[in-house]
């Protein structure tokens, strides 16, 4: 089924939108879950939320990209999950070492306010669009989706170094981004 | 601020870029460059090699190989026959420290020398689960020597990933694995990435065969660049023809004779296009020492259509005289475990290459 069609069911309040949506993109969403918490109750159980939440969404929102207006709601949904499972020292994944590899950029301060995280959302947009091409789509999977880099690696086919040497690359000159952007101070 | 916020925050970016991210891509270089790219290493390997030294010739493509008495490395020779047929990617070992992560990779190559010496025979064969690029070695300089390994872990922690090989299968000068190195590296500048200075810790991979050696590092996004070397009457290792320009990456090849050779390419690129047909097989051949090379247009035939599914790959070939064969690993979809099966079959020759007709073979159950 298209994704038009999928999106037309949720919003006629047709209940197969739910059934359609598992079909064509449960193993997607559970990947997406999977790579944070590295869990199969826990990522299944973030997959059927996320089609409780994708059922209050729409309508009204009318995703312009069905697929990863999903991923954003899974990816959401486990990062939550995650950060409380965090809390009790059961952490894991590969979400541990994409956050240990992300506080060489930011370093460890307070959680940022609901308005703070709003423009460093806006900047993080913004810099990725500056990046070159290898290092944008390796940065992306690798802090978008959560994926190992041996899965980036075979992804694009280059070697677990290279994927190695772009993030850095790529972390580095995010560091420098965000300390213009007046998100780090430049002391730290 | 903190970790959390900044990757909380990656969801802001935009449905073009992700969707981008999602495709195999080429980088920002012309697709002419990235076909000439890295290496893959294929090989029919018969046995094992002596153990020898060999003194560098004034020539710097020339070695000369000299048996000695005692071997500077003993490695134990395990029979191909004695490598277990798996996948390429036969598991994830759950790591003991969570920032470590392991994945183990076992060469397919006995599986598929055991099935080709049957197919040319018109034996029945096992369906065995091959994988396009699973059949080659990995390739260590160890103890005075170049080693060819069956078996190897990818280690990935924090700042480093590496390999770490087991399972010796056969055994080479030293010098000629040094020559290996720098013969694929500078391929690399030359065709990928002009800077590249990783010549000490590149990996190389690769297929052996009973007198030629065709190596190959990891792919760079999907495309790989061979160097060959031959040595045709067991005393000289040179390097055989130039391969600049040959797409994807490779999964079979064999030197038959000083002008006679053979590379086998696959690829994954185009599997995300919709007109991609799998039957189609990419096999190059020259006549001429290695100086040009012409792909022979294997093609599986129609009856196949809408049956064979990607993967479908060219494996090394391997020949008795004029009589040959090309294995091919093929899949077709598994609605029953939504996955697919792969399977053997190939094409033979009996006029030394000039004309091919494709086989299915007997195939039993493994046991």
């Amino acid at each position: 089924m298209t994704d038009e069609r999928i999106i037309e069911l949720y919003f006629s309040r047709d209940e197969t939108a739910i059934s359609e949506t598992s079909l064509k993109y449960g193993a997607y969403c559970f990947s997406v879950a999977n790579n944070i918490l590295d869990n199969r109750d826990d990522s299944e159980e973030c997959v059927n939320s996320t089609w409780f939440k994708a059922w209050n969404a729409m309508p009204p929102t009318r995703p312009n990209v069905l697929k990863l207006f999903l991923a954003r709601i899974t990816r959401s949904l486990a990062f939550t999950r995650y950060t409380e499972r965090a809390a009790l020292k059961r952490g894991g994944g590969q979400a541990a070492l994409v956050l240990d590899e992300l506080s060489e950029c930011i370093g460890d301060g307070d959680a940022a306010t609901e308005a703070e995280l709003n423009e460093l959302r806006k900047a993080v947009a913004a810099f990725v669009k500056t990046l070159p091409e290898r290092e944008r789509d390796v940065l992306v999977r690798r802090c978008f989706y959560t994926e190992s880099i041996q899965s980036i690696a075979k992804r694009y086919g280059i070697s677990g170094s290279g994927v190695m040497s772009a993030l850095s690359r790529a972390r580095k000159k995010l560091r420098e981004y965000l300390m213009k952007e007046g998100f780090i101070d430049e002391r730290k | 601020m903190n970790a959390n916020d900044l990757y909380k925050s990656f969801d802001a970016i935009d449905d073009d870029t992700l969707l981008k991210s999602e495709s195999r891509k080429k980088g920002g270089m012309s697709a002419a460059r990235w076909i000439s790219l890295a290496a893959a290493a294929i090989i029919l390997g018969i046995g094992v090699f002596a153990i020898a030294h060999f003194a560098k010739q004034p020539d710097d493509n020339h070695y000369m190989l000299v048996p000695t008495p005692e071997p500077t490395q003993q490695v134990s020779p395990a029979p191909f026959e004695t490598v277990r047929p798996t996948q390429d990617i036969t598991e994830t070992v759950p790591p003991t420290d969570p920032a470590v992560v392991t994945m183990h990779f076992s060469s397919e190559r006995a599986a598929l020398l055991s099935a080709t010496h049957a197919m040319i025979r018109g034996e029945s064969v096992e369906d065995i689960p091959l994988t396009p690029n699973g059949s080659g070695v990995y390739f260590g300089l160890d103890g005075g020597a170049l080693v060819a390994y069956a078996e190897a872990e990818l280690i990935e922690e924090p700042g480093n990933v590496r390999y770490e090989l087991s399972s010796p299968v056969a055994s080479f000068p030293y010098e000629l694995g040094l020559r290996a190195r720098r013969s694929v590296s500078d391929y690399i500048r030359r065709n990928l990435e002009p800077g590249f200075s990783g010549d000490d810790e590149l990996q190389l991979f690769g297929f052996i065969g009973e007198n030629y050696i065709i190596f190959t590092g990891e792919p760079f996004h999907g495309y790989q660049a061979a160097a060959i070397f031959c040595t045709p009457d067991g005393s000289q290792w040179t390097e055989f023809g130039a391969f600049e320009g040959h797409p994807a990456e490779l999964t079979g090849g064999a030197v038959l004779s000083e002008n006679e050779g053979y590379l086998c390419y696959f690829d994954r690129s185009l599997m995300r296009f919709e007109d991609y047909t799998p039957r189609r097989l990419t096999v190059y051949r020259t006549n001429d020492g290695g100086k040009t090379w012409e792909d022979i247009g294997l093609t599986i035939p129609e009856e196949f259509e809408g049956i064979i599914a990607p993967p479908a790959a060219a494996l090394s070939p391997y020949f008795e005289g004029d009589h040959g064969i090309i294995p091919v690993m093929y899949s077709t979809f598994n609605s029953f475990t939504a996955g697919f099966d792969s399977h053997t079959a190939y094409f033979e020759t009996n006029d030394g290459g000039e004309s091919w007709v494709f086989r299915l073979p007997t195939v039993v159950s493994p046991a």
